[in-house]
């Protein structure tokens, strides 16, 4: 009798009325990115997605290019130490808040950027707001806090995958210093980086001016007043130019594979349509298998070198003044001489046609979105716009962009890198890794 | 000998007067007679450490003045069992004594009452 009751024209109406009203839990995907820029310089850029979910973070260029010799590694601390005792609150108050309300703060570096993101459903976030901010810019580094905190740069050094010492290496061999410095801190620095050293670099590089506040599912009002409540030192600094210098760095792990990674100089986030010619190119050459369980893509790369057993992926890095683009290729070390060999040679005479470009524009705009789908994500992507360029752009506007990319732009960035100094960089069982002189 | 010792420090754990006054404050006198300072040590020496929150809070503790605790705390026993007093001139005077491990014994509480406060709520 319960279903007769649905067919009556009047509540069928209110049913549907009722569901159409809820905006999805992610938000919608067209929202609009307001960027303003407060006197003090601190970029603020709020997009309301109506979403459930709410997504602050606070941005700073802090990340471990601006670190020196003497202070190696210190950015993979000061991540670490997010959450510790701040001026105002301990360690013990700030978990315990943030858990009774249900929201999750995390901190995340990369070679330019260090980010304080605090995510939850909105009445959480607004709840929390105070702790967040004194995490991200108020902190004391009480020394024993610190000291208790070295068994994590252990670990996350241990558990570092040989993929990802790749790339490390690469922008080392690349760049030597400035975008070079790894992420992760040396071994000879554990311990040894002072609670006086880490107030230092933070008074050094956590001005107005190197800062972005980034909200994600919050109103711009919200966003502006989190900003203006910063208490940041003022000024600008100065980051040290890092250029492209190229060459080779091994590192023998032993194992059974090698991991070695081939680039040269890519496109600085400045040019933003070289920097997206550049993702075209990426994919292009093929970021690995679209389908799942199928061992190989359907790029160019995968179609130079052939039958061999190997996996490989294009790399595309662009940093604000300048980038790298290559591959990475993994293979078993007794395979590896003939691979690395024709992965280089293919770098030497990259070649696009129009079907790459075009494959490469589809699979970099379905990229792109899929990734705008998850806030965490496009937070992320929205942050490190607006603290590197003093914009931001949404996914789907990136993804709007990349049609007006023409085959041409492609082939110049190709030729930027067929042209240019090359990088080599490998780690694993290196046997039958070939030196770069002997490609 | 001992025990008198830590009474009169409870005593004394006040702050010190302000400087500039003449005359020996009834505080400097009862630091004098308490005699510690005879040895050479001051007033957070005589903590005692087999107490939790001392414990911890040594941990906390500059390493350097750590060194500085533990070097004047052996020749303070070296010289109680020669049944000597340094020489006058290095005794510890009341203005040079200052509290380096009562403050970080005090954030300690603080944490714990805020610990057990949180407690209580939730």
């Amino acid at each position: 009798m319960a279903t007769n009751l649905t067919k009556a024209p009047l509540l069928r109406k209110a049913a549907t009325r009722g569901y159409s009203k809820l905006a999805p839990v992610s938000g919608i995907p067209n929202y609009e990115v307001k960027t303003s820029t407060l006197p003090n310089k601190t970029v603020v850029v709020a997009a309301d997605n109506d979403s459930q979910i709410a997504r602050v973070s606070i941005i700073l260029r802090a990340g471990s290019r601006n670190e020196t010799a003497e202070n190696l590694g210190i950015t993979h601390l000061l991540r670490n130490c997010a959450g510790l005792s701040t001026k105002n609150a301990s360690q013990f108050i700030i978990t315990r808040n943030i858990q009774q309300v249900g929201a999750s703060l995390t901190a995340t570096s990369d070679r330019e950027t260090i980010s304080y993101t605090l995510e939850g459903t909105r009445s959480a976030v607004e709840k929390v707001i105070p702790y967040f901010t004194e995490v991200a810019t108020q902190q004391v580094f009480k020394p024993w806090e610190v000291a208790e905190n070295t068994g994590r740069l252990h670990l996350d050094i241990a558990t570092r995958p040989l993929q990802v010492r790749a790339i490390d290496l690469l922008h080392k061999a690349a760049f030597r210093t400035g975008l070079g410095n790894s992420m992760f801190i040396p071994k000879f620095h554990i311990g040894k980086i002072s609670s006086e050293s880490l107030q230092h670099y933070v008074c050094e590089n956590f001005t107005s001016g190197r800062a972005a506040v980034v909200g994600l599912g919050m109103d711009e009002a919200e966003v502006t007043k989190i900003a203006q409540s910063l208490h940041l030192g003022s000024g600008e600094g100065q980051t040290r130019p890092s250029p492209y210098k190229g060459g080779e760095v091994r590192s023998d792990k032993g194992g059974d594979l090698a991991f070695v990674a081939i680039a040269g100089e890519g496109a600085s986030l400045a040019n933003a349509k070289e920097a997206l010619a550049f993702a075209v190119l990426q994919r292009a050459i093929g970021t690995g298998p679209q389908v799942k369980w199928s061992a190989r893509d359907n790029g160019l790369l995968s179609k130079v070198v052939g039958n061999a057993e190997f996996a490989s992926s294009a790399i595309n890095a662009n940093y604000s003044d300048t980038g790298l683009f290559g591959v990475l290729v993994a293979v078993p070390a007794k395979n590896a001489s003939s691979v690395v060999q024709s992965t280089y040679k293919f770098m030497k005479c990259i070649n696009v046609s129009e079907e790459d470009v075009s494959r490469g524009k589809n699979q970099l705009k379905t990229a792109l979105l899929l990734e705008g789908e998850n806030g965490a994500n496009a937070i992320e992507n929205l942050a490190t716009q607006a603290v590197l360029t003093g914009t931001a752009h949404s996914a789907t506007s990136l993804a709007a962009l990349v049609d007006s990319i023409s085959a041409s732009d492609v082939q110049q960035a190709a030729n930027k890198v067929r042209s240019g100094k090359l990088s080599v960089a490998s780690v694993g069982n290196l046997t039958g890794v070939p030196y770069m002189d002997e490609l | 000998m001992f025990q008198r010792l830590v009474l009169l420090r409870r005593f004394l754990s006040k702050k010190p007067p302000k400087p500039g006054k003449p005359k020996k404050s009834f505080q400097e006198t009862a630091y004098d007679l308490a005699g510690f300072n005879k040895y050479g040590l001051m007033r957070d020496d005589l903590l005692d450490e087999t107490d939790h929150d001392v414990q911890e809070a040594l941990t906390r503790l500059d390493p350097d003045e750590y060194d500085c605790r533990v070097f004047r705390i052996l020749r303070a026993t070296q010289l109680s069992l020669r049944h000597e007093y340094l020489p006058k001139s290095e005794w510890t005077k009341f203005e040079d004594d200052y509290f380096y491990l009562t403050s970080i014994i005090k954030e300690l509480h603080q944490e714990q009452s805020e610990r057990k406060a949180w407690e209580s709520k939730f």
